[in-house]
């Protein structure tokens, strides 16, 4: 609950015109940013608000992919294609 | 001398109280707790921060005393002559105790030693959990040099070792990827499978609902037990998925919060997940209504409250940005690089951010975002690129942009030996506010966020949430434009 107070004051700070800039392993609070970045060793493998970021993992398999599903996949097919080239 | 009826239950909680003192106050942590577990069930434990959940499972691994009440494991008392029941739990706590300098392979041998394994049998088992975690190609490697996942992985084999009935875990997925959230909770399971007893607190809610049980515990007591869907049945009827065509979804969040009969609004992929009270809420213009499926965060609210308080100043202030294609870049990163040595631990970022954006940084543990962050806050200078802050470039004059962002780090940098209000006037100080302007800005943020209270409290002793504020509070001190959260 100390995380719901915290982002109602990050929403605030944000509508007063305080620009925020956030890291978090909860994927269901990278709903609430306007603009992500998704890094995977050192590198910005997507960015775009939080629904371009999840419309870049669909697949005929998973045609609606939650922000976690899109995480685990852009990453791990960045970090297999890594692996192969090295 | 337990006298009362063995139970198979592994473990069982019979009126458990726990004092314990901080400074000159007595904190009463578990106040009159009875629980029993199912065997080869997972239980997962929630609550708020302070709840409990961490006194309950070092009570249940034996490392507390209760100050009133019993604990049972499988039916025994846990008091006397309790080695024996030792040797049938596995217990790791929040921060597993690994030793950095030895290898995952001496970690593993050492902890088998340590609990008493055969080598030949210690071999097979650590065969076995190399496997199910996933780790045997990096048996050479130092434990410290592992990632977060990982660690809590070995962490996770260590206590594993002795192959426990029951097994004890507090908060192991927390801090970690979603990868290896994953991972470790698809150990989870098949360790379930095994028959094994799972007793594990979290902080996610999905987690929960994957659990066959959940205990929701609240200052100290059972506030309910039961399996997920004994939770959220009640609230058929009263989740809705809100969406509106025009209405960006932070601003249609506000409106629908603040709405008689709403409980909670909260931002999901598709639009806004509304909990209404009993009564039926009217949608209003332009608003879509869908009935969705209670999940388990509905209800945790419904019992807990949603944390929202009503004071936070929501109301939009002059400065209001109207929208997005206005709005100025204060944050440009072009081609940002940084070496550590040979390694690239920031390969060419290139992004911008604008005014009054809120703007994430996602990835797996070690994927530069700490180092990103490090050098937009001018505390580590790039190796290559332009980065620009607040129109100030930060390789030129990064003092002058400090002045104008805040900065919260991961381990939130208060000085815990030191009250709120003397953390409040170190960081004004350091802030270079002055006399009447320190003396403002302290009253403000002891207002805003509600310190008041807890002036005279060392910060070590505060609970996460009021730790939390705190440090905001110091990072907003000097008013920034922008605020970095890491």
């Amino acid at each position: 609950m100390a995380r719901r107070e915290f982002w109602q004051r990050i929403n605030a700070l944000a509508a007063q015109g305080v620009t925020v800039l956030i890291t978090t392993h909860f994927m269901d609070e990278a709903e609430y940013c306007d603009r992500l970045v998704l890094m995977s060793l050192g590198e910005i493998l997507a960015q775009g608000s939080p629904a371009e970021l999840r419309a870049q993992a669909k697949s005929p398999e998973h045609p609606d992919p939650s922000m976690e599903d899109a995480f685990i996949k852009l990453i791990e097919a960045y970090e297999s294609q890594i692996r192969r080239a090295s | 001398m337990a006298t009362e009826t063995p139970t198979t239950s592994p473990l069982r909680f019979a009126g458990v109280r726990k004092r314990f003192q901080r400074g000159k106050d007595a904190v009463l942590a578990l106040d009159g707790l009875n629980l029993e577990l199912t065997p080869g069930q997972v239980t997962g434990l929630l609550g708020p921060d302070g709840a409990g959940k961490t006194t309950l499972i070092r009570l249940a691994a034996g490392l507390l005393r209760p100050s009133e009440g019993k604990v049972f494991l499988f039916g025994q008392e846990l008091s006397t002559g309790t080695t024996d029941l030792q040797e049938k739990i596995g217990y790791m706590p929040q921060r597993f105790g690994l030793y950095e300098d030895l290898t995952v392979q001496e970690n593993l041998d050492l902890y088998s030693d340590l609990q008493g394994l055969a080598p030949e049998q210690a071999r097979n088992r650590q065969q076995d959990l190399l496997k199910l975690t996933a780790l045997g190609p990096f048996g050479k490697r130092r434990a410290g040099a592992l990632s977060g996942g990982m660690k809590q992985k070995l962490g996770l084999a260590c206590a594993l070792l002795r192959a426990p009935q029951l097994l004890l875990l507090d908060e192991p997925t927390v801090g970690v990827d979603p990868i290896a959230r994953r991972e470790l909770w698809e150990i989870i399971q098949s360790l379930r499978g095994a028959g094994t007893t799972v007793l594990m607190s979290t902080a996610y809610f999905d987690e929960a609902e994957r659990c066959d049980a959940i205990v929701l515990l609240h200052e100290g007591k059972l506030l309910r037990q039961g399996n997920p869907q004994s939770f959220t049945d009640p609230l058929r009827g009263r989740c809705f998925l809100v969406r509106h065509h025009e209405m960006r979804r932070r601003a249609l969040r506000e409106s629908l919060q603040q709405r008689p009969g709403v409980r909670d609004a909260r931002i999901v992929a598709d639009g806004i997940r509304v909990l209404t009270g009993p009564e039926p809420v009217t949608p209003a213009a332009d608003e879509q209504w869908e009935p969705i499926s209670p999940a388990f965060e509905d209800a945790f609210v419904e019992l807990l409250g949603s944390g929202t308080t009503a004071t936070v100043n929501t109301a939009p202030t002059t400065t209001t940005i109207t929208d997005g294609k206005a709005a100025e870049a204060v944050v440009e990163v072009e081609g940002l690089r940084k070496f550590f040595g040979h390694f690239e631990a920031v390969k060419s970022s290139t992004f911008s951010v604008r005014r009054g954006e809120i703007f994430g940084l996602l990835g797996a543990n070690g994927a530069g975002k700490t180092t990103t962050f490090r050098m937009l806050c001018g505390l580590l200078s790039p190796s290559a690129g332009t980065l620009r802050v607040a129109g100030v470039d930060m390789r030129r004059a990064s003092s002058a942009a400090r002045a104008r962002i805040g900065y919260v780090a991961q381990k939130f940098a208060l000085y815990g030996n030191l009250s709120v209000d003397q953390n409040l006037a170190f960081f004004a100080a350091a802030y270079g506010l002055r006399g009447k302007q320190r003396a403002a800005a302290i009253a403000r943020v002891r207002e805003e966020f509600q310190l008041a209270p807890y002036g005279p409290v060392n910060a070590d002793n505060l609970p996460l949430g009021i730790k939390q504020r705190l440090a905001l509070a110091c990072a907003l001190l000097h008013e920034p434009p922008i605020l970095f959260l890491d």
